[in-house]
C-alpha cells in the first residue's frame, strides 16, 4: 500500500528523487545542507531571486519530513549547518555512511486545473548523502573480476600509481596463485591494496579512480569483513577448476560476492529511482594537484555516469522504473575564482565531461552547466595592479587567521597540456567558511544555487 | 608570379604573426599565473565606472546627411524666419508711429507668443529627448545581455535607476533589488533581475492597460455603422493608449512625442518579424472565421481590437528602457481570448 501511495504521487509528479553525485571531497555534503538551508529559510529574505517558486511568492513554506526509508539514517543537517557556523566555523567532516533527507515544500500551484482542485500542493524532495567513495563501485556491476583486474594493471602502468603500487605488486610477484589460497596471504594482499589506495587518495597526488570503494571508506558495517579482504591481480593464471580452492579462484569468490552484496545492495535501494540529478565536481583541485589527478577525476565521474538509467520520464516509465530526465553538471567552489572567471569554469567543465553530456543529451536527457558555490566564502573586489584594474577576491585563507585578497588566476578554457601543469602553474587557494551571524533568520551566501534549484526543481511545480 | 616552394620549415617570430582574432580566443598560449596581493592594497567593491552622468548627456549619434533637399528646406526656412521677423518690425514700427498705446499693446503680445512658442518647442524637445534615452537605453541593455560579462551591468542599471528616479511607486521595488543583488551576478543576471524585480509590475499594469484599451476598440468597432467613424474611433484609442503605455514605463510623451512613437511603431509593425507575424495571425485567422460565421460586425472589431493590441505591445517593446527577454515577451494570444470573449458576451446578450 505504501508502494503503491508512492507510485501516485510520483505519477503526479509530487515527488522529486535527487542524485547528488560527486566524488569524495567535492561538497556533496555542504550542497545538500546549504539547499536544505535556502529552501527551509525560503521565506525570509532575498537570497534565491532566481528560483521562481520563491521569488514570485508561491512558496508557502518548506518542512523537514521524516524520510520513506527508515532504515536509513537521518542526515545530520543540524550537526552540518552547527560546524559550518560554529565558532570558529569549519567544513563538515568528510561522511562515512549512508543517510537520507526528506523535504516537503508546501506551494501554490499555477496550473489552472489544479488551482480549482487544490490550491495549494506539496512536493516530497528526498536526498540521499553517502560517501563519495562509494560511487565507484558502481562501474564494477559491468565488469568481471578479470576485466576489473586488467584495468587497475592497466592504471598502475603509469605514474603517480607506477611507484605508489610498488610493494603491492611486489608481494603478489612472490604469490602462485594456483596455490591454495590461506587467510594470512589474501589478507596481506589486500591490506597492501589498501594501503595502495589510501597513498593515492593523498592529498598530493589527488587521484579519483580508487575502487573498490569500501577498501578507502569501509562504514560502520563493514569494517573488517573478510567480504572485503581481496584485491586484483596482474596476471590471470592459465586455467581455472570449477571447484578450485587456488589463491585466485579464492579472490574471485570474494570478488564476486562483494559485488552481489555490498555493490547490489548500494545500487538497488538508493540508486535505481532518480528523477534528477546533479553531479558536482571540483575542477579547481585537480587544477592545483596535477595532470594524472585531473585525469583521474574526469574518468572517474564519466565511469560513474555510465552507471545512471537516462531517458524521458513519460507516464509509462513512471509506473515501469524511472529515469533521470534532467542533469545539471556543477563546478563547486566558483567563488574560489573571480567572478569574471565563471563562464570559463562553467566552459571548462563541460569540456572534461563531454562525453558523459553527450550520451545525456542522445538519451534526450536536459542538461545545463553551472559554476557554483553552496557556501559562499569570498567577497568580490576590484584593486588596481599596475596600473590596471583588475577584479581580486578576498577570503579567510583555511590554514591562516588573516584574510587576504587575491587573483587566484585564470581558469583556462581548454584542458591545458601535460607539460604546463608545472608546479605553481595553478595555486587556486582553500578558503574557511565565512562567519555568520544570523544564520537561522536568512539563507546562508550562494553562487547560483538559485539557478540549479531553478533548474532541478522549478518545472515541478 | 612565380610561386617558390619551400622545402624546409620556416619560422616566423610570434609576435610578427598576425592571427584571427577568433582563432586565438579558442586557443590560449599563456595563462595568467596567480597574483598574491600586498597586505596594504586598497581594496573597492564596486566597479568604478558606476558613476552615471546625468541623463541628457546620453544623446544618440543623429544621421548626418547633406542632401540638397536639406539646403532647400533649411534655406527656405530660413527665408520665411527672417521675412516673418522683418515684417513684424515693420508692423510695429508702423504702429508705434500711430500710437504709442498701440505698439505697446501689439509688441507685449506678440512677445507674449514667442515665449510661449519657446517653451512649449522647449518642452517637446525635452520629451522626444527622454524618448531617445529610452532607446538609447535599450540599445545599451541588448549589448550587455548578449554577452556573458561581468562588472559593467550596475553602471546601466543605475541609469535606469535615475531615469525612474520620480517615481515613487518604483522605489521600494528598486530598494528590493539592490538589496537581492549580490558581488557574484554577471551583467545578464542582474538585467534579469531587474526586470523580475522592478519591471514586471509596469509590464503587467502596461498589459493590463493594452487589453482593457484593444476591447474598448473591439466593441466600439462592432457597435458603430459608420465606416469613417470606425477608423476615428480606432485611431482616438490608439494614441490614448500609446501615450498611457509610454507615461506608465517613464516617458511622457508629448504631442510631438507621441507622433515620433506613432511613425516608429508603424514602422516597427510593418517590418516586423515576418514570423512572428504569422505565429500570432494563424489564431487569429482561426478565432475570427469562427466569429466572422455569426456576423461581420463581429469579425470587424475583432480585426481592430487584436490591430490595436498589436500596436500595444509593439508599444510596449518600445517604451521598455530594458528589452524584454525571449521568455517575457507580452503576447498576443491572451489578449485575443479576452476579446474574443467579451465580444461573444455582448454578441449573445444582443441575440436574446
Amino acid at each position: 500500500m505504501a508502494l503503491f501511495n508512492e507510485r501516485i504521487n510520483r505519477s503526479l509528479e509530487r515527488q522529486v528523487k535527487l542524485a547528488v553525485t560527486g566524488l569524495s571531497r567535492s561538497g556533496k555534503t555542504v550542497f545538500i545542507t546549504s539547499l536544505v538551508h535556502q529552501l527551509l529559510h525560503g521565506l525570509e529574505g532575498t537570497h534565491l531571486p532566481f528560483f521562481q517558486i520563491v521569488s514570485g511568492g508561491r512558496l508557502r513554506g518548506t518542512k523537514a519530513m521524516p524520510q520513506p526509508d527508515m532504515h536509513i539514517p537521518t542526515f545530520r543537517y543540524d550537526y552540518a549547518i552547527e560546524q559550518l557556523c560554529g565558532d570558529p566555523p569549519t567544513w563538515p567532516k568528510p561522511t562515512n555512511g549512508i543517510s537520507e533527507i526528506r523535504l516537503a515544500i508546501r506551494y501554490f500551484t499555477n496550473n489552472p486545473l489544479l488551482k480549482l482542485m487544490s490550491p495549494v500542493n506539496t512536493l516530497y524532495v528526498d536526498i540521499i548523502d553517502y560517501p563519495g567513495e562509494w560511487l565507484l563501485d558502481l562501474p564494477l556491476l559491468e565488469l568481471t573480476y578479470e576485466q576489473w583486474s586488467e584495468q587497475i594493471a592497466r592504471l598502475c602502468e603509469t605514474e603517480p600509481r607506477l611507484s605508489l603500487s610498488q610493494a603491492w605488486r611486489e608481494f603478489l610477484d612472490t604469490l602462485d596463485l594456483t596455490s591454495e589460497a590461506t587467510d594470512t596471504t589474501l589478507r596481506q594482499a589486500s591490506q597492501l591494496y589498501t594501503d595502495f589506495l589510501h597513498r593515492c587518495k593523498e592529498p598530493q597526488y589527488g587521484l579519483s579512480l580508487l575502487q573498490p570503494g569500501r577498501f578507502t571508506m569501509p562504514g560502520e558495517d563493514l569494517k573488517g569483513a573478510p567480504l572485503l579482504e581481496f584485491c586484483p591481480l596482474l596476471q590471470m593464471p592459465e586455467e581455472l577448476d570449477s571447484d578450485d580452492k587456488s589463491l585466485y579462484a579464492e579472490m574471485k569468490r570474494r570478488y564476486e560476492s562483494y559485488k552481489e552484496h555490498v555493490v547490489k545492495k548500494f545500487y538497488k535501494e538508493h540508486f535505481t529511482h532518480f528523477d534528477r540529478q546533479i553531479v558536482l565536481a571540483d575542477v579547481l583541485r585537480a587544477f592545483n594537484t596535477s595532470y594524472a589527478s585531473f585525469v583521474d577525476m574526469r574518468d572517474a565521474i564519466n565511469m560513474v555516469l555510465k552507471s545512471f538509467h537516462y531517458g524521458k520520464s513519460g507516464f509509462i516509465n513512471k509506473w515501469f522504473g524511472l529515469k533521470i530526465d534532467k542533469i545539471l553538471f556543477a563546478a563547486t567552489k566558483a567563488d574560489h575564482v573571480t567572478p569574471n572567471q565563471l563562464p570559463n569554469l562553467e566552459h571548462f567543465l563541460q569540456n572534461m565531461l563531454a562525453t558523459s553530456n553527450n550520451n545525456a543529451i542522445f538519451e534526450g536527457v536536459q542538461t545545463e552547466t553551472l559554476a557554483l558555490a553552496a557556501v559562499k566564502c569570498t567577497q568580490a573586489a576590484y584593486t588596481t595592479f599596475q596600473g590596471k584594474k583588475i577584479s581580486c577576491i578576498k577570503g579567510m585563507p583555511i590554514d591562516g587567521n588573516k584574510p587576504v585578497a587575491l587573483f587566484p588566476g585564470e581558469v583556462p578554457l581548454e584542458v591545458p597540456m601535460p607539460e604546463e601543469w608545472i608546479d605553481g602553474r595553478f595555486h587556486f587557494m582553500e578558503f574557511k567558511p565565512p562567519r555568520l551571524a544570523n544564520v537561522h533568520g536568512s539563507g546562508l551566501p550562494h553562487i547560483r544555487l538559485d539557478r540549479a534549484l531553478e533548474f532541478l526543481l522549478g518545472d515541478k511545480f | 608570379m612565380n610561386t617558390e616552394t619551400w622545402e624546409t620549415p620556416l619560422f616566423f617570430e610570434l609576435d610578427k604573426v598576425e592571427t584571427i582574432a577568433e582563432e586565438e580566443a579558442a586557443i590560449t598560449l599563456d595563462y595568467t599565473p596567480p597574483v598574491i596581493l600586498p597586505d596594504d592594497t586598497a581594496l573597492e567593491y564596486e566597479p568604478d565606472d558606476i558613476k552615471v552622468e546625468p541623463l541628457s548627456l546620453i544623446s544618440p549619434a543623429s544621421p548626418t546627411t547633406t542632401s540638397p533637399w536639406l539646403w532647400l528646406v533649411s534655406t527656405l526656412g530660413l527665408l520665411l524666419v527672417l521675412m516673418l521677423l522683418v515684417d513684424t518690425y515693420h508692423f510695429i514700427a508702423q504702429q508705434y508711429a500711430n500710437s504709442f498705446f498701440l505698439g505697446t499693446l501689439f509688441l507685449a503680445l506678440i512677445f507674449t507668443i514667442s515665449t510661449t512658442t519657446f517653451i512649449l518647442s522647449r518642452q517637446a524637445y525635452q520629451k522626444i529627448q527622454t524618448l531617445r534615452t529610452v532607446s538609447a537605453l535599450q540599445k545599451e541593455g541588448d549589448e550587455l545581455m548578449e554577452k556573458d560579462g561581468y562588472g559593467h551591468a550596475l553602471r546601466y542599471i543605475n541609469k535606469m535607476v535615475n531615469f525612474y528616479a520620480h517615481r515613487p511607486d518604483v522605489k521600494e521595488r528598486i530598494e528590493r533589488f539592490y538589496i537581492t543583488l549580490s558581488d557574484s551576478h554577471h551583467d545578464r543576471e542582474v538585467c534579469n533581475l531587474f526586470s523580475n524585480i522592478v519591471l514586471k509590475e509596469i509590464d503587467q499594469q502596461a498589459y493590463h492597460i493594452v487589453s482593457q484599451r484593444s476591447k474598448e476598440t473591439a466593441l466600439m468597432v462592432m457597435i458603430s455603422q459608420i465606416a469613417l467613424l470606425d477608423t476615428v474611433l480606432t485611431l482616438w484609442r490608439n494614441v490614448r493608449m500609446i501615450q498611457n503605455v509610454a507615461t506608465l514605463y517613464g516617458g511622457k510623451p508629448g504631442l510631438l512625442g507621441t507622433m515620433s512613437l506613432i511613425s516608429g511603431l508603424v514602422q516597427n509593425l510593418i517590418y516586423a518579424d515576418v514570423s512572428e507575424m504569422v505565429a500570432d495571425s494563424v489564431g487569429e485567422i482561426l478565432g475570427g472565421s469562427m466569429l466572422s460565421v455569426m456576423s461581420a460586425q463581429v469579425a470587424q472589431g475583432l480585426g481592430s481590437g487584436v490591430l490595436t493590441a498589436r500596436l500595444g505591445l509593439r508599444t510596449m517593446q518600445t517604451c521598455r528602457p530594458l528589452p524584454f527577454l525571449e521568455t517575457e515577451k507580452p503576447r498576443l494570444k491572451g489578449i485575443r481570448r479576452e476579446i474574443i470573449f467579451s465580444l461573444k458576451g455582448i454578441f449573445e446578450k444582443a441575440k436574446v
